[in-house]
């Protein structure tokens, strides 16, 4: 039977890499939409150091309740402070719902809280619904291959799952938003952090904005060949592109991790999206379906690819390149 | 010391074989080693000392005794498979239950070393959760490590950030995605480990398993239905054998949609001075 004490849709106000990472806003966005069907709160629950300027952020974007632990302690994201501190407001509060940002850290402390609260999570959704039980669809693609897996936790709860950046759209700023805050008092040191962060550095990266590109070319597994690689990099240096690669390339060190496209690497949205000699996989497939225009090129007409693209050219792709590099430096 | 790695058996379609693969005989093997966990069995092997042992754990249909068969071949010590139709449909709750079981039964163990994904699902979840079930510190991404004494410092990439992390032994790390060194068996090494056949099987009475744990009885979540993502696009296939007519028909198409690659392109060359 369900549980009826536990209600509200919970958020991690995942605010480290805050202006690159939007999930939370995305997952506050959605979840209104969600909570509206199972009449209920969007609460989200920010652990920090000085959070200020979160609330006012979380506010703009629609939250209805905020749930602040701000502790001088809590300056580094600790995977085993933010477990403890979030199963305890758990167990106080009882959330329904909570959903977890797919970042790094999001997904290390995802399936921690689950187990230690013995209840269902799913990870990587690229689609959150309420089904006629009140229960939670958790739509995710990480199951057997070429097929998306409805996931449900009938019993347990909260029902908890991660979602990647990109899913979702933010609401937009609304700065006379109200929400009410709850200040939630906790004694850190009651908790064991197991792991000592000895250092932390942020990493002022060569960000290759994959996510917000609007042109990218993506290699696949039949075009990643050393030379393959060369000639698709210089395709997207004319077309003014992104380059990118599905997991098989980027397994044979010839790109960079940070241009993965698929379910543990980005998600793209660009105007146009050349896919060169990728199979399809529905890990792909799912990280790219907000793309406005995707061509793709495969020499196998039977591909997966070709019935999750726009133009779906069959032929190879060593030869559509070399062509369409000697057209576009006509 | 003692170290556990934990393996998965994936269905070979999914994976990205490499060339030092190949020679392996496909018909005989159902599934592959985990390509993450193939670095974790490195990790370990290249963190053994004299006296060590490395055990390597799987939970799986019967057939996964082909990969810890591969892990002996590799010169991983002892291999144990937990099998029982009981486990079967377990999700990661479930599983990494049974696991932690199988971890305390070996007993005395130092060290835990789980891949980042396996390929099949991607979740990740069975590390932490199995760290959590073993009440033991987590250090995930792991990219490099040191032990000196019971002290382990980890160092990881975390989102966008570069740590050290430290914890005291019995510990369980993750290897992160961005370690790809694997190893592979020699043929003879497997040949050997084959004839030998030395796995350990335990089903759920020999973990001590509580039955209302493990399995689909044991799992917090249920797939309720499987789709096939359903098309959204309309499909416009060009298939000619002349690739220059290939290309016009592309262009053409493109400009239906408003994309105008090779104005952009010449455009924007014109501005660069054929600089390209």
């Amino acid at each position: 039977m369900k549980d009826l004490t536990y209600n509200g849709i919970w958020i991690f106000g995942d605010h480290r890499n805050y202006f690159q990472d939007r999930v939370t806003l995305q997952l506050i966005n959605r979840s209104k939409e969600l909570a509206n069907s199972i009449n209920t709160y969007v609460g989200v629950v920010l652990i920090g150091d000085t959070v200020d300027e979160y609330i006012l952020e979380y506010t703009a974007h629609g939250a209805d309740k905020i749930f602040i632990i701000e502790n001088k302690k809590l300056k580094n994201y600790s995977s085993d402070l933010y477990t403890s501190i979030l199963v305890d407001l758990i167990d106080h509060y009882k959330p329904e719902i909570l959903l977890i940002s797919g970042s790094d850290f999001g997904r290390e402390i995802a399936p921690r809280i689950a187990a230690r609260l013995r209840t269902g999570i799913s990870s990587d959704c690229i689609s959150l619904q309420i089904n006629d039980r009140g229960n939670l669809v958790q739509i995710s693609p990480s199951y057997h291959g070429n097929s998306l897996a409805e996931i449900v936790t009938p019993e347990t709860r909260p029902q908890i799952a991660t979602v990647r950046q990109g899913v979702f759209n933010e609401q937009k700023h609304d700065y006379h938003a109200q929400a009410e805050l709850v200040r939630v008092e906790v004694d850190v040191n009651r908790y064991e952090e197991k792991v000592k962060i000895r250092a932390t550095g942020r990493i002022e990266s060569q960000d290759t904005d994959l996510e917000n590109a609007e042109c990218v070319v993506c290699v696949g597994r039949g075009y990643s060949k050393r030379d393959n690689i060369r000639k698709a990099r210089e395709l997207a240096k004319l077309m003014d592109a992104e380059i990118s690669g599905t997991r098989p390339v980027l397994e044979k060190n010839l790109l960079s991790d940070d241009r993965l496209i698929g379910q543990t690497g980005k998600t793209v949205k660009p105007q146009l999206l050349m896919v060169l000699g990728a199979s399809g996989a529905v890990q792909f497939t799912a990280s790219i379906r907000n793309s406005d225009c995707i061509v793709a090129v495969n020499r196998d007409p039977n591909a997966a690819i070709f019935k999750y693209c726009d133009i779906g050219i069959v032929g190879d792709a060593g030869s559509i390149v070399t062509r369409l590099l000697k057209e576009l430096k006509k | 010391m003692r170290i556990v790695v934990c393996i998965k058996q994936v269905p070979r379609e999914f994976s990205a074989l490499t060339d030092s693969e190949k020679w392996i005989n496909r018909e005989e093997v159902s599934g592959i080693i985990n390509p993450n966990d193939r670095v974790a069995i490195k990790f370990a092997l290249d963190l053994r000392e004299e006296g060590d042992e490395i055990i390597a754990l799987t939970m799986g249909p019967p057939n996964s005794v082909d990969s810890l068969l591969e892990t002996l071949a590799m010169g991983v010590d002892r291999a144990i498979l937990l099998t029982d139709e009981r486990f079967a449909e377990a999700d990661t709750l479930a599983t990494s239950y049974a696991l932690h079981l199988a971890i305390r039964k070996i007993g005395s163990v130092d060290l835990v070393i789980c891949g980042s994904r396996t390929i099949d699902s991607e979740t990740g979840h069975v590390g932490p959760q199995l760290a959590e079930f073993l009440r033991i510190p987590l250090l995930s991404y792991s990219n490099s490590l040191t032990i000196q004494g019971k002290a382990i410092t980890v160092e990881r990439f975390c989102d966008r950030y570069h740590e050290v992390l430290e914890a005291e032994l019995p510990v369980l790390i993750t290897i992160s995605h961005r370690c790809k060194e694997r190893i592979y068996p020699t043929l003879s090494g497997l040949n050997a480990a084959f004839d030998a056949c030395e796995v350990t099987v335990w089903d759920a009475d020999a973990i001590d398993a509580d039955i209302s744990r493990v399995g689909r009885k044991g799992s917090a979540t249920f797939v309720e239905r499987i789709l096939t993502p359903e098309k959204q696009r309309v499909v416009t296939i060009i298939n000619d054998d002349k690739t220059e007519r290939t290309i016009t028909k592309l262009f053409e198409l493109l400009k239906d949609r408003n994309i105008l690659l090779l104005d952009k392109v010449r455009s924007r060359r014109g501005f660069e001075g054929f600089d390209i």
